[in-house]
């Protein structure tokens, strides 16, 4: 059952990423990409991610995405439609290389995956919960990173509105 | 429970279309777009091999990618707005200015 839920989303997500490629209108592009961006929080939920499916759904299927379509729609960006569609050396070129890039990242699967066990097991998600594991960890060990974060964010901010204000 | 090498495999997908997007596409907030859903490929394989190795930390650095991806937004967007008004154009071929 889970299995055949993650077919479902898988789908949802891949045709969302081929509608971003494809479609000629920049808005049809970020609904895609919305589309995607849901299944892919389906997903993180089957993989016991609960506060990453939140953060997926707030962050980048409301917050980004808005943020997107709010520019395209300032922009007008119709006129710009004409985009030259016929299949150059390069793109084909560049296509094959990704497909390319695409098997390479599949390859080291076949190997299995190595790596240390960490500490967030049934007992303890039984006991705490992700969220709360996931907060303690957050805020003690990864407090520094939590706080450059933060001010990356501000200067993303105050850059932001540097850049496109008219006159400062 | 969802085998790991689907996943993964879903992920490298998403990561190639992302790739794909951003050679072919010319549209400069479609190339943005597309480098999200990189980025969102991304986010998959860490949340999954986090899953896989019971581990907090894969997904404290889907955290930490996601803030980064907002700056980046925010930031990447600003510029297009300011290239638009600079330049009429959103289209990637015509801003060639450093090309001398």
């Amino acid at each position: 059952m889970t299995l055949a839920i993650f077919f479902v989303f898988a789908a949802f997500a891949v045709l969302g990423g081929i509608g971003v490629l494809l479609a000629r209108n920049p808005i049809h592009s970020a609904l895609s990409l919305v589309g995607t961006m849901v299944s892919l929080a389906g997903i993180y939920l089957l993989h016991h991610a609960e506060f990453i499916f939140a953060i997926q759904l707030m962050v980048y299927a409301g917050a980004i995405m808005t943020l997107i379509v709010f520019v395209i729609m300032l922009l007008d960006v119709r006129h710009e439609e004409a985009e030259t569609e016929r299949l150059g050396f390069a793109k084909v070129f560049g296509m094959v290389l990704a497909g390319l890039m695409v098997v390479v990242l599949l390859v080291p699967l076949a190997a299995g995956l190595t790596g240390k066990p960490g500490g967030m097991t049934e007992e303890v998600l039984a006991r705490v919960g992700s969220v709360e594991f996931l907060s303690e960890k957050l805020f003690t060990t990864y407090l520094l990173p939590f706080e450059i974060a933060s001010v990356l964010l501000l200067v993303g901010l105050v850059g932001a509105v540097a850049l496109a204000k008219k006159r400062l | 429970m969802i085998p790991f090498e689907y996943s993964m495999g879903l992920s490298a997908v998403l990561f190639g279309l992302g790739v794909v997007g951003v050679l072919v596409r010319r549209n400069v907030i479609v190339l943005l777009m597309c480098v999200e859903l990189m980025l969102n490929a991304v986010n998959l394989a860490f949340v999954t091999v986090a899953d896989h190795l019971n581990s907090v930390e894969g997904l404290l650095y889907v955290f930490f990618v996601m803030t980064v991806a907002a700056a980046e937004a925010a930031v990447g967007l600003a510029i297009v707005v300011c290239l638009y008004r600079a330049r009429r154009a959103v289209h990637a071929d015509e801003i060639s200015l450093l090309k001398g």
